[in-house]
């Protein structure tokens, strides 16, 4: 099951990262925002980063995921570790810079952000809040995991039911959330309001 | 702009998402089952889920049909008379097929053949509806038949196929319930593993032709070429 929920959540993982490729390059070439050749740059840039960080998300799940009986080189587990906490530090930096670049758009509206259209801005605020929701589930899950652990190797228990549920709150709390801003960000992309 | 039109854009593509998306999850769930390692108390909780998850692509499917109807009404000229009449009706029984399709899943009862065989019917029905109108519309030319644009004659087309696709999944998993059962108890030998291999195998290519009629219906209606 570990396996299917883990192949399964490779889906939106490897979206989001291709979301933010796509939208930025998107915004620019249809002249929404991140303009002139800072933008182009922008739009390069982040499609490079873009392709480490979607091969780094499968590089995790190949890690993780070896057949019965096969290792993965060292060098592999090494740099998932430290991939692990690149990625989530990063994650908190592109929710950062995504915020900055929206508000200070909203801000300055009508008189040249670097996000030419208000929907576009909010839309953009949407998915910054979407990748922080993603830093909240990474730091709550292993605390999920650690009952799921003590349950498969220890037994079930009505504490540790009780602890499961407890724990699972919070995280399916934050995909609804998750589920809800996309809903909101696909909302904003289809009626633009304001455009 | 918050209008009718863009309300129905916006469900129509979050139906799609939630059709490609899910059956993703369907069709990992099938590929996984298949491995003989697993204990069958796991492989029956991947097959529960797998029929779970089997709702949403198929819920999605219906809805995407009155919304296609209604939208190429309102916004490219499907059937200028009668198409606001029609797209309400197809709503209605769209809504009514739904919540039976999620109460098929529940077990209908006495009324689960007759309604699998019903099901079936409409969805031939369909098919032939659909081609026909993009055919006919085909031969037509411009503004003569009942779908107006050229890619949206052939989202129609590719639409009558995504619905014959699932009709031939249908007819591949006809003896789905033996198969499954056979690879559940804890004596399964090799040869029920091998029809469940064969059975998965044969679904490959309708699900993939599936996926990608959808791509190629989502370009369509982004590009819309033409």
């Amino acid at each position: 099951m570990s396996r299917l929920s883990d192949l399964l959540d490779q889906g939106p993982r490897s979206a989001l990262v291709l979301l933010l490729m796509l939208g930025l390059s998107l915004s620019h070439m249809g002249d929404w925002g991140f303009g002139g050749h800072g933008g182009a740059l922008l739009a390069w840039l982040a499609a490079a980063i873009g392709v480490v960080w979607f091969a780094g998300v499968w590089m995790q799940f190949w890690v993780a995921h070896a057949p019965p009986g096969a290792t993965r080189p060292p060098w592999a587990a090494r740099f998932v570790s430290r991939f692990k906490v690149a990625d989530l530090w990063w994650r908190v930096g592109v929710a950062l810079a995504l915020v900055a670049a929206a508000v200070s758009s909203l801000l300055a509206s009508g008189s040249g952000g670097i996000i030419g259209a208000d929907w576009l801005a909010w839309k953009i605020v949407l998915f910054a809040a979407i990748v922080a929701d993603g830093v909240v589930i990474r730091v709550l899950l292993p605390k999920l995991g650690a009952v799921i652990v003590a349950i498969a190797s220890g037994g079930s228990t009505p504490e540790r039911e009780r602890e499961l549920a407890r724990r699972a709150v919070p995280l399916k709390g934050c995909v609804i959330v998750i589920w809800v801003l996309l809903v909101a960000m696909s909302a904003l992309a289809v009626m633009k309001p304001g455009a | 702009m918050i209008t009718g039109y863009n309300v129905m854009k916006l469900v129509h593509l979050l139906s799609i998402a939630t059709w490609l998306g899910v059956d993703l999850g369907v069709f990992t769930c099938a590929w996984l089952a298949r491995n003989r390692s697993l204990s069958s108390e796991a492989r029956g909780q991947f097959l529960s889920l797998l029929g779970t998850l089997d709702l949403g692509p198929r819920v999605s499917m219906i809805a995407t049909l009155p919304l296609g109807l209604s939208m190429a009404h309102l916004g490219w000229g499907f059937a200028p008379g009668a198409g606001a009449a029609v797209g309400w009706l197809v709503a209605v029984v769209s809504v009514g097929w739904a919540v039976l399709v999620v109460r098929q899943h529940r077990g209908l009862g006495r009324f689960a053949q007759p309604f699998a065989r019903i099901d079936t019917g409409v969805r031939v029905v369909l098919v032939a509806a659909l081609a026909g109108a993009s055919i006919w519309s085909f031969v037509a030319g411009s503004g003569e038949g009942p779908v107006g644009p050229l890619w949206l004659r052939w989202k129609v087309v590719l639409f009558a196929f995504t619905i014959a696709c699932g009709l031939v999944i249908r007819w591949q998993m006809r003896n789905a319930g033996p198969v499954f059962g056979a690879t559940l108890s804890d004596d399964a030998t090799s040869t029920s593993f091998d029809a469940l291999d064969r059975m998965i195998r044969s679904l490959y290519a309708p699900v993939f032709a599936i996926w990608g009629a959808l791509a190629i219906s989502v370009f369509l209606a982004v590009a819309k070429p033409s």
